[in-house]
């Protein structure tokens, strides 16, 4: 239990915000694990494939080697390095997944809230168009649009626009839910009593009080648009050759399988320790922001 | 008394509980002894963490896996503890039957009351057929006061409010005739009236059964007016035990003491200062060497500190654990705690004005009901506040006092602008209120700072943000909330830490300072002291006194406890059913209540003193408080009014069911008496 002495006068600093939140977060071990892990695969991604004396897009005289101290990797049928396609795809793969994580997350987030806190007929109307983008077939309304762009240098980025735009609603509909129960909270109540408007009451009440759960959502969306990125590239229309991303890789090595399973694992391999990595940073996130949890006293 | 009334039933013997958690394993119970002889009541009192439900869980053999328990006990000849699931169970249901603060968990939600009360019957006396069975189960739905028993026989718990439900599990009690009967805080979520009802159910339980019981509560007036025997635990231990005469009358252990002090009283007996015990339990982590309540106890010595006082003793079978219990004989509770020094003002008095600050003018509520499912269908409108007008004037606080869905937390947000009302308006000075703007002027404070207060930030940042939000300078507004809690007795490095880090009473300081944060005129307090324990009430009670007294602070104190409102308030008004049916002095309306619902209410307050309590005229309403969706006419009370049941004429019957009391001289009823 915390004491408190009625004596003393002295105006004690307050710790940063974030500095809190770090600390509980260095706390969950695996998260921390995980944040390494995810940041090297990221450092090697970029720093590692510039340096890499092989480029991604440049063929190498050796057909389809077997992992070896000259291509790490291995090469594949037509002579790239594994591993310069390997770092490149990272690159790719986790630009698409950040980018569509934080336009999602932020847009959704803020939809929600307002849908939320405005009930009424603003929820009504803001809702059914965040459904109406729901029922849209995601995949095929991306591989259209995909198709029409994937082509330009500047393809991922707009790949990357066309998941947000379509996930945008998980978040939306979570962060609606959230706040129509946080609503109902007196100290909502209270913030209005002494005349904080809408957006304060937004940005200071109820979108810290929904992080945790945003952080989750936005944590399933990395995931899910690695996963998205994957499935557009194994039909054809994501990231287009010479240009590679980890999804890419898979599905022009899926038939290898068998005979040089390297083309295969290497890039599945990156694909699982980028998506549970981020899963676990998640958890120890959504736990980091919660105040509530904190065990620690002093 | 009999020769039966000395023998044990029910003998708890050094028992011993520990849960796990978080931080380690919390010893809940340390070492606790009593023991329940045949055909008495057992009064076990305690604030929240004394250990008084683990107790009684150990007792059942109900507590949650991970528990640890030692020691003993014994029902007759049988040890409990230790028995297996089974074997306990064949106990429970023959012997032991329990009635829970939750009375919807005890009960069944997929059979009908009448068929579980039956199956409690059948499975007593296994002879009987099903038709007698529900007969019997009739009967004693009858006997514990439910209306129209015959009629509900095939309802589901549902249907009933949760007075009636608890009526149903005490009706289930009676069928297995017991011989002990274990009750939780039976009447804790319940209003007065309602509380009365329960009271008297179990009384007739008692009655009809033979049955001990065991009666755990944290309200010493239901103790006073229920049990034979008291014990009174904290930290986890028996502090003091004895008849309800000796504990009440001549308590000899601080803690007791300060219990007594600190409560407010409906008879008036006291108008002085509550003494709180300051400071909070000790946490039950870690072993405690000492005295448990040496760091709360203003008698405290280097001997309490280091050797803990064995329950001694003090008078035949009074028993106290301190070691100065001696030296206790005639003390009264604000000889032992000084009453503490009032908090500096932060700001200079306001001048005293004579006109109304605050008019509440015929405001009325309605909300729409809309059922559930697909086509939500129209159910009416359902009439929170109908009517409602009262003034407030500098430095007066107005209670306003009423039971569940009589409108009071309605007509607080009405005031808050947090609901637009239905008609009627809210002056301030004489202007009506602006949607907004009106901040700085009326402030509220909620019933549970848990709720209130957004988890997310610190006790300064939450008091600092009226100010922020009203165009205050980061610095400056940090410089005046960390004023503000030392103010309202928080200072140093709490102001760093989230709400939920607090004990409750801190928290509802933290409450309190932003509310004054913006230096407003009005305060209106909802419930703002009915989520704490007693000793910490009675500290956030003075505080709230000494701040009108300092700051000329007008208060609309909205409470369903009318001690607390008799002790703060110096007008008050009684709501039913969201019309004011009573106003007048405080003194005049709890010493002479005229209208027949206030003198219904008044009755019920249990008083904590045994001989007063017992010798109390009670009027106990009967039924329910009808739904606001479709209030009865005219006089909305009379469903409940003694006077309309019984007294009246047939004339002076239809004049209440046609016509509105109109409230003349302070009472609305067509029959007032003088
Ligand atoms: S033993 Fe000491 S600290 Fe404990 S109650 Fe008695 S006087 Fe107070
Ligand atoms: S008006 Fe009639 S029903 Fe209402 S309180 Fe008076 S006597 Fe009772």
């Amino acid at each position: 239990m915390v004491e408190i002495t009625r004596a003393g006068g002295d105006v004690p600093v307050a710790t940063p915000r974030w500095r809190l939140v770090a600390r509980r977060f260095l706390r969950h071990r695996l998260a921390t694990a995980s944040l390494v892990v995810f940041l090297l695969l990221v450092l090697l991604a970029f720093v590692g494939g510039a340096l890499w004396h092989y480029s991604y897009d440049v063929y190498t005289p050796d057909n389809s080697h077997p992992p070896s101290l000259e291509h790490p990797f291995g090469t594949d049928a037509t002579g790239y390095d594994l591993l310069a396609q390997v770092l490149r795809g990272t690159q790719r793969s986790v630009e698409i997944a950040l980018f569509v994580a934080a336009v999602s997350g932020v847009f959704g987030s803020v939809w929600g809230a307002v849908a939320g806190l405005h009930g009424g007929k603003v929820d009504t109307l803001m809702m059914r168009v965040a459904d109406l983008v729901l029922i849209f077939p995601a995949i095929a309304v991306a591989a259209v649009l995909a198709n029409n762009v994937g082509a330009s240098s500047q393809g991922w980025l707009l790949i990357g626009l066309v998941l947000a735009a379509l996930t945008w609603p998980y978040v939306a509909r979570l962060v609606r839910g959230l706040v129509l129960s946080l609503r109902e909270r007196e100290f909502i109540a209270a913030a209005r009593t002494f005349g904080a408007g809408s957006w304060r009451i937004i940005f200071r009440h109820v979108l810290p009080n929904a992080l945790g759960t945003i952080i989750v959502a936005v944590t399933i969306i990395v995931a899910v648009a690695i996963l998205a990125e994957t499935a557009l590239s194994f039909i054809g229309f994501g990231v287009r050759p010479p240009d590679t991303s980890l999804g890419l890789l898979i599905s022009q090595n899926q038939t290898a399988v068998a005979t040089r399973p390297w083309l295969f694992y290497f890039p599945g391999l990156f694909i699982v320790l980028i998506a549970l990595s981020v899963n676990f940073i998640g958890d120890g996130l959504r736990d980091a922001f919660d105040n509530t949890r904190s065990r620690s006293r002093r | 008394m009999t020769r039966q009334a000395t023998t044990e039933v029910l003998g708890v013997h050094d028992l011993t509980v520990s849960f796990p958690d978080e931080r380690g394993r919390v010893t809940a119970v340390r070492g606790v002894s009593w023991s329940l002889r045949a055909g008495e009541v057992l009064g076990v009192v305690g604030e929240s963490g004394c250990g008084k439900s683990a107790t009684a869980l150990a007792v059942m053999g109900l507590l949650p896996h991970g528990a640890r328990v030692g020691g003993s006990v014994r029902f007759r000849d049988r040890e409990l503890l230790g028995l297996r699931d089974d074997e306990l169970a064949a106990v429970r249901g023959r012997s032991v039957a329990m009635v829970f603060q939750d009375p919807l968990s005890a009960l069944n939600p997929v059979y009908s009351v009448g068929f579980q009360v039956a199956e409690a019957v059948r499975a007593h006396h296994p002879g009987l057929g099903r038709e007698e069975a529900v007969e019997r189960a009739i009967a004693l739905l009858e006997l514990v006061g439910i209306p129209n028993a015959r009629d509900r026989v095939a309802d589901y718990p549902h249907e009933f409010s949760g007075g009636m439900r608890q009526r149903v599990v005490i009706a289930i009690a009676m069928a297995d005739d017991p011989d002990v009967i274990i009750a939780d805080e039976p009447t804790t979520a319940l209003d007065v009236t309602i509380q009365a009802q329960v009271l008297d159910a179990l009384r007739t339980a008692r009655e009809q059964t033979g049955a001990a019981t065991v009666l755990i509560t944290h309200d010493l007036g239901v103790v006073a007016g229920q049990a034979d025997r008291v014990v009174v635990m904290y930290a986890g231990k028996v502090v003091e035990s004895g008849t309800v005469e000796e504990v009440f009358y001549t308590p000899r252990m601080p803690y007791t003491l300060g219990l007594l002090g600190s409560l407010p009283r409906l008879d008036g007996a006291r108008d002085a200062r509550l003494t709180p015990v300051a400071g909070t339990p000790p946490a039950l982590d870690r072993p405690i060497t000492g005295c448990a309540f040496a760091p709360r106890c203003p008698l405290a010595t280097d001997l309490c500190r280091t050797e803990e006082p064995p329950l001694a003793p003090v008078d035949g079978e009074h028993l106290a654990a301190c070691h100065f219990s001696a030296d206790l004989v005639d003390r009264r509770p604000e000889d032992v705690f000084p009453p503490r020094p009032a908090p500096l003002p932060p700001d200079t008095p306001v001048a005293e004005q004579a006109t109304p600050i605050v008019t509440a003018a015929g405001l009325v509520k309605h909300y729409r009901v809309r059922g559930a499912g697909l086509f939500r269908r129209d159910r009416g409108e359902l009439h929170a506040v109908c009517d409602v007008s009262f003034d407030l004037s500098t430095g007066e606080t107005l209670g306003l006092v009423g039971e569940s869905g009589s409108g009071k937390s309605t007509i607080a947000r009405l005031l808050m602008s947090l609901e637009d009302p239905t008609g009627g308006r809210v002056l301030l000075d004489g202007e009506p209120l602006a949607r907004r703007g009106h901040a700085r002027d009326l402030q509220i404070v909620f019933q549970d700072p848990m709720n209130s207060l957004d988890p997310r930030m610190t006790a300064a940042d939450l008091v600092a943000e009226p100010l922020r939000v009203n165009g205050t300078g980061r610095r400056e507004a940090r410089v005046r909330a960390l004023e503000l809690l030392r103010s309202v007795g928080l200072s140093g490095a709490g102001s760093e830490r989230y709400p939920h880090e607090f004990s409750g009473g801190q928290r509802q300081r933290i409450g309190i300072a932003r509310a004054l944060a913006l230096r407003p005129r009005v305060l209106v307090l909802d419930e703002p002291v009915s989520a704490l324990d007693v000793s910490v009430q009675a500290d956030v009670i003075n505080l709230l006194e000494d701040l009108r007294d300092a700051l000329g602070l007008a208060y609309l104190f909205i409470a369903h406890d009318l001690s607390v409102v008799r002790h703060i308030a110096d007008r008050v008004a009684v709501l039913y059913l969201g019309r004011v049916v009573e106003t007048g002095d405080r003194d005049a309306v709890f010493d002479h209540p005229r209208h027949p619902y206030t003198r219904a209410l008044v009755s019920a307050v249990p008083l904590p003193d045994p001989r007063k309590e017992r010798a109390r005229e009670r009027i106990v309403l009967t039924g329910d408080v009808p739904s606001p969706v479709d209030p009865p006419s005219g006089c909305r009370f009379r469903t409940r009014c003694p006077e309309y049941l019984g007294g009246l004429t047939d004339a002076q019957r239809a004049r209440c069911a046609g016509e509105v009391p109109a409230l003349l001289d302070g009472v609305a009823c067509h029959w007032a008496r003088p």
